[in-house]
C-alpha cells in the first residue's frame, strides 16, 4: 500500500492517524474552561490602563504569572503598514491599539515581568519590528518606555537565531503536525496574545486565536518559500496556508493530509487551532474600543464602518475568551459551518475545543464584568458607525 | 533664431516620411498599411491646425530628413503647413534621422521656415538652425546636451496589466515587480536627473504611444503628460496613429479627447511653479550616471521613486557639499571612490551624524564593522556620530538596495507618505518660501481608478487644496500625532495636493 509514497507522505499520514484517534478520545473529555473579564473602555486614553489593570486582577492577578518571566506579546499589525481605513490609523480600525499595547506592556512590567519582546510578523520585510511601526504611524518609543525592558522582534523571519523552533501540535495537529516560527515564540515564559476585535473574510472571526497565525513566518509558510529550506526574507504573504496549493519547505514540519481540501474555510480555522495547541496562550487580550467591521483589513470591494463597541476583554483561555467575544459581536460561540459568522468555514473554536485547547461552552465559561447582554452589539449590523470628529486627537 | 524654452512641443507625424514609417512599423510584421499612409497624408493639410486654436501647444516637430529618397518629397509637402502655422505663431522644430549632409538639411530647413533641428546626439559644425539633441536615455553625453534636449527610449507610463492569453484566467491581475506592487512603468525619476546634471537645461521625453488598431484611452495620455509635468520636463505630445486617422475626419470622440488633451497641457501650464519646487526629503544620490555606471544608477533613481523614497541627485563631478548639506544620508552607488576632497567632506559628514551607503569600505582603518541581523549584507562602520554602511558584496541589485538604504535611513524621516497607495506614483515638492508642499498623485493604472487613499505629511498643515484638472476645492486637515492626514477622493489619473504650512 505504501510502495509509492514518499517518507515525508508516510509520517504525514501516521500523524493524521494519530489525530484521528486522539480527537476521537478527546471529544469524550471536556476542555478547560478559563475566566473571562470584560470591561468597559470608552476611549484610547489613560483609563486603558485601570481598565486593563483590573480585568487582570479578575483574572486573578499578572504577578503570579509574569513575575520574573520573559513575556512574549503578539500583536496584530496585519498586511502592509500602509493599509488603512481612510484617514483612520489602523490601531483604532483593524489592528491592536498601540496605546492597548502600551497599558499591557505597562501592566506587565508594574507585575515583575523580567523582560518584555513585543512580537509580530511584519508584512514581507525583515525589517525591524520598530521601523514597520514608524512607516504606519506610530512611535515605537511609547512602547519601549512603558517598561523597563522592552524588546520589539519582527518574528516573520530568522532573525537573530540561527534555527526556527519547530512546535509539534498534540494529537498530531488538524493540518500540519507542526509548526515552525522564530525562536521568540519559545523564547519566552509567558505568551500573551493582544488581538483586535473584528471580523475576517474568510474565517468568519479574527480574535485572539487567529491573531496566532501571525505567528508563523512566511520565510516558510508563503507560495514564494523555496522547497528545501526557509526562505531568508519574506517576500509575500501566506497563501499557501490559505489555499494549500504547495506545502512547505521540506525543513518544516509535513502536512497531515496531502489531500486535505484546498479552500480557505477549511484550512485556516484548522491552521489557526493547531498554531494555539501547539503555541499555548498564556494570557489572551483583545481590544474592542474601535474596531470596524466588513473584513480583517481595509478592503476597498467591501463596506466597512467603523465602530466603537467600547470594549476590552481579557482571558486566560484563549477559546473561552474568544467565545465571550463571539457573544459580544452578536454571535453564538456554538455556531458552526453554515453559520454566522462561519458562512464560508469551519468554526476555528470548535476544532481548538476538540485539541483540547479550551471550551466554547459559554454555560461553562466564569465571565467577569458586565453581563454579555448589556454590551452585546451588531458587528455585522451596527446600529451606527462611528464618525471621525473634526479635530480628532488620534 | 533660439530655442524657446517655453515651447510645448507636439509631434506632427505626416507627410511622405511619416507614410513611409507608418507602412513599415506601425502593424505587427510591417505589413503594408493603406489607412496609415492616407493619416499621413491628410495631416499635411494646414486646415488641421486650427486643433492648435486655443491650446498651449506652440510649437510642432515635423519629420524632415530621413536620408532617403521621401525627404524631397516631405520638405515639400510641409511648405504650406509650416506657411500657415507660422502665421498662426506656431514653431516648427524638423526632426532628423539622416546622418550625412546636415549643413544642407539645415539651410534648406531655416528657408522653409523651421526654427530648430531634432537630431540625434550634438553636432560639431555650427549648423544654420539651433538643434535640439536627442540622446538615449541610457546613453546620455551630459557635457553635450543643448540648452533643450530630448531623451528617447522611454516607457508608455502605466501599470502593466496585460490580458490576451498570458493572463486569460485573471484578466485583473498584473506582473508583479520587485516592488511586490504591480510593476508601474514611470519616466518620473528622469527630470530630476536631468536637472541636476544640466541645471536649467529644458527637458523633453519622447514617449510613443503603443501601436494599437484603437484609440488609446484619454486617459492614457493625461497620465504621460502627468508623468512628466509632474516631474518637470515636457512630454512631446504625440498620437496614436488611430486617433491621427480620426482627428482627419472629425470625429466627435477624437475632438472630445483632443479637447482635453489640450487641457490638460493647459492645467499644468498653469502651475509651473510646482516643477520648480525644491527636492524634499534626507538622502543623497551621487554617481556620475554615465557610461558603465548608467544603468546602476539610473535604476536605483526609478526605484526610489518607485517605493516614494524622496531623493536629491548630486553629479560626482560637481562639488558635493551643497547637495549633502541638511540631509541624513548619502548613496555613494558608483564603485568608483571619492576623490581626497570628497572624501574628507563626507568623513566630516559621517562624524557630525550623517549615513554614507556605499557598495564597498573606503572609511578610515581600523574600525571594526558591525552587522545587523535584519540587514544581511552589511557591515556597518561607526565613526564619529554617524556610519559608514558598506555592502559586502557590492552593490547588485537596485531594488534591494532601494529598500535597504530606505531602511538604514530610517522611515522616520520620511516627509510624506501615501496609504494603499496601490498603482499609483507621488511627485513631492517644497517651495519653502512661500511655506508650502505639493504632492502630486498619478495612478498608473488609469482609466481603473485608485480609492481609499490617504496622504501623511510629517508636519503640521494650516490649509490644503486639492487640484484636479476640472477644479480644486479646499481639502480637510486631519491633525495627528506627528504630522496631518489628508482624506483623498478616488484618483482616476492625477490630482495635485498643495499643502500650507503651518507658521
Amino acid at each position: 500500500m505504501m510502495a509509492n509514497c514518499s517518507r515525508r507522505e508516510f509520517l504525514a499520514s501516521m500523524a493524521a492517524g494519530v489525530y484521528m484517534t486522539s480527537s476521537r478520545l478527546l471529544k469524550g473529555q471536556e476542555a478547560p474552561a478559563g475566566r473571562v473579564a470584560i470591561g468597559l473602555c470608552p476611549e484610547y486614553n489613560r483609563q486603558i490602563v485601570e481598565v486593563l489593570s483590573k480585568l487582570f486582577d479578575q483574572l486573578g492577578g499578572l504577578e503570579k504569572l509574569v513575575r520574573g518571566k520573559t513575556v512574549a506579546v503578539k500583536i496584530n499589525m496585519t498586511g502592509p503598514a500602509t493599509a488603512r481605513l481612510r484617514y483612520i490609523p489602523q490601531g483604532i480600525t483593524f489592528w491592536s491599539n498601540p496605546q492597548v499595547i502600551g497599558a499591557t506592556v505597562y501592566l506587565l512590567g508594574r507585575a515583575g515581568a523580567r523582560r518584555i519582546r513585543i512580537v509580530e510578523s511584519a508584512w514581507a520585510t525583515t525589517e525591524p519590528l520598530e521601523e514597520f511601526m514608524i512607516e504606519a504611524g506610530w512611535d515605537p518609543r511609547a512602547m519601549q518606555n512603558a517598561a523597563p525592558l522592552v524588546e520589539f522582534k519582527n518574528t516573520n523571519f530568522l532573525g537573530a537565531y540561527k534555527t526556527y523552533a519547530t512546535f509539534m501540535v498534540p494529537h498530531g495537529g488538524l493540518l500540519f503536525t507542526g509548526y515552525d516560527m522564530n525562536r521568540a515564540y519559545r523564547e519566552c515564559d509567558v505568551f500573551v496574545s493582544l488581538a483586535k476585535l473584528k471580523v475576517h473574510s474568510v474565517a468568519g472571526i479574527t480574535l485572539s486565536m487567529k491573531n496566532c497565525f501571525g505567528n508563523i513566518p512566511c520565510t516558510i509558510y508563503s507560495e514564494d518559500a523555496p522547497v528545501d529550506e526557509p526562505a531568508l526574507e519574506p517576500v509575500s504573504g501566506r497563501q499557501l496556508m490559505h489555499v494549500g496549493n504547495r506545502q512547505p519547505p521540506k525543513s518544516a514540519p509535513p502536512a497531515v493530509n496531502l489531500n486535505a481540501p484546498k479552500e480557505g474555510g477549511y484550512r485556516i480555522p484548522r491552521a489557526v487551532a493547531d498554531i494555539v495547541a501547539a503555541r499555548p496562550v498564556d494570557l489572551a487580550v483583545i481590544d474592542g474600543v474601535y474596531t470596524m467591521n466588513g473584513t480583517e483589513i481595509p478592503d476597498p470591494r467591501h463596506v466597512h464602518n467603523w465602530l466603537h463597541p467600547g470594549l476590552l476583554i481579557a482571558g486566560s483561555n484563549c477559546v473561552s475568551t474568544d467565545a465571550v467575544a463571539m457573544a459580544l459581536m452578536g454571535f453564538d460561540p456554538m455556531a458552526d459551518r453554515g453559520t454566522a459568522p462561519f458562512e464560508a468555514s469551519d468554526s476555528m473554536l470548535h476544532l481548538a475545543e476538540d485539541l483540547g485547547v479550551g471550551t466554547r461552552d459559554m454555560s461553562r465559561i466564569d465571565v467577569a464584568g458586565p453581563p454579555i447582554e448589556e454590551v452585546r452589539f451588531d458587528i455585522r449590523h451596527p446600529a451606527a458607525s462611528v464618525v471621525a470628529p473634526e479635530n480628532s486627537s488620534f | 533664431m533660439s530655442l524657446n524654452p517655453k515651447w510645448t512641443p507636439m509631434r506632427w507625424r505626416c507627410g511622405p516620411i511619416a507614410a513611409a514609417q507608418s507602412s513599415t512599423t506601425g502593424e505587427p510584421g510591417g505589413r503594408e498599411n493603406a489607412g496609415s499612409r492616407k493619416t499621413a497624408e491628410e495631416w499635411t493639410d494646414p486646415a488641421l491646425l486650427h486643433l492648435l486654436d486655443e491650446t498651449p501647444i506652440n510649437c510642432l516637430l515635423v519629420d524632415w530628413a530621413a536620408g532617403g529618397e521621401a525627404d524631397a518629397a516631405q520638405q515639400k509637402a510641409l511648405l504650406p503647413l509650416i506657411e500657415a502655422g507660422r502665421g498662426n505663431g506656431i514653431s516648427f522644430v524638423g526632426r532628423v534621422t539622416a546622418k550625412e549632409g546636415l549643413f544642407a538639411i539645415a539651410s534648406a530647413g531655416r528657408a522653409a521656415g523651421l526654427e530648430a533641428l531634432l537630431l540625434s546626439g550634438p553636432v560639431s559644425t555650427p549648423l544654420a538652425l539651433p538643434t535640439i539633441a536627442v540622446f538615449a536615455r541610457d546613453k546620455v553625453d551630459w557635457k553635450q546636451v543643448t540648452s533643450i534636449f530630448a531623451l528617447n527610449g522611454n516607457v508608455w507610463p502605466g501599470a502593466e496589466m496585460p490580458g490576451g492569453s498570458q493572463r486569460a484566467n485573471a484578466p485583473d491581475t498584473a506582473p508583479a515587480g520587485p516592488t511586490q506592487d504591480p510593476w508601474v512603468d514611470s519616466n518620473g525619476w528622469v527630470a530630476p536627473l536631468a536637472r541636476c546634471m544640466v541645471p536649467g537645461k529644458t527637458l523633453w521625453l519622447e514617449v510613443d504611444p503603443p501601436a494599437s488598431a484603437k484609440m488609446s484611452p484619454t486617459e492614457r495620455y493625461f497620465l504621460t503628460m502627468a508623468d512628466a509635468r509632474a516631474s518637470g520636463c515636457r512630454w512631446i505630445i504625440d498620437l496614436d496613429e488611430p486617433m491621427r486617422a480620426a482627428l482627419a475626419r472629425h470625429t466627435p470622440e477624437s475632438a472630445a479627447a483632443w479637447n482635453r488633451i489640450a487641457a490638460m497641457s493647459a492645467f499644468f501650464d498653469k502651475h509651473p511653479q510646482w516643477a520648480e519646487c525644491d527636492s524634499v526629503g534626507v538622502l543623497t544620490v551621487v554617481s556620475d550616471f554615465s557610461g558603465d555606471n548608467a544603468a546602476m544608477s539610473n535604476e536605483v533613481l526609478h526605484l526610489l521613486q518607485r517605493l516614494h523614497v524622496p531623493f536629491t541627485v548630486a553629479d560626482r563631478a560637481r562639488p558635493l557639499a551643497p547637495r549633502i548639506a541638511s540631509k541624513q544620508a548619502v548613496l555613494w552607488v558608483d564603485d568608483a571612490e571619492p576623490t581626497a576632497e570628497q572624501h574628507r567632506l563626507l568623513m566630516q559628514f559621517v562624524e557630525q551624524g550623517g549615513m554614507v551607503i556605499a557598495p564597498k569600505y573606503w572609511g578610515p582603518k581600523g574600525i571594526a564593522p558591525q552587522q545587523y541581523d535584519w540587514l544581511f549584507d552589511y557591515n556597518i562602520y561607526p565613526l564619529g556620530k554617524g556610519k559608514i554602511v558598506a555592502a559586502t558584496g557590492g552593490f547588485t541589485d537596485p531594488f534591494q538596495l532601494d529598500r535597504d538604504t530606505h531602511l538604514l535611513v530610517g522611515r522616520k524621516h520620511d516627509p510624506f507618505r501615501l496609504f494603499n497607495p496601490g498603482t499609483t506614483g507621488c511627485f513631492i515638492g517644497s517651495a519653502t518660501a512661500a511655506r508650502q508642499d505639493v504632492v502630486q498623485v498619478l495612478n498608473y493604472n488609469a482609466p481603473q481608478p485608485v480609492d481609499w487613499l490617504t496622504l501623511w505629511v510629517n508636519h503640521a498643515a494650516s490649509a490644503a487644496t486639492l487640484w484636479s484638472i476640472d477644479n480644486s476645492r479646499p481639502l480637510k486637515c486631519v491633525p495627528q500625532n506627528d504630522g496631518t492626514s489628508f482624506d483623498l477622493p478616488p484618483v482616476a489619473v492625477y490630482f495635485a495636493v498643495e499643502i500650507e504650512r503651518r507658521a
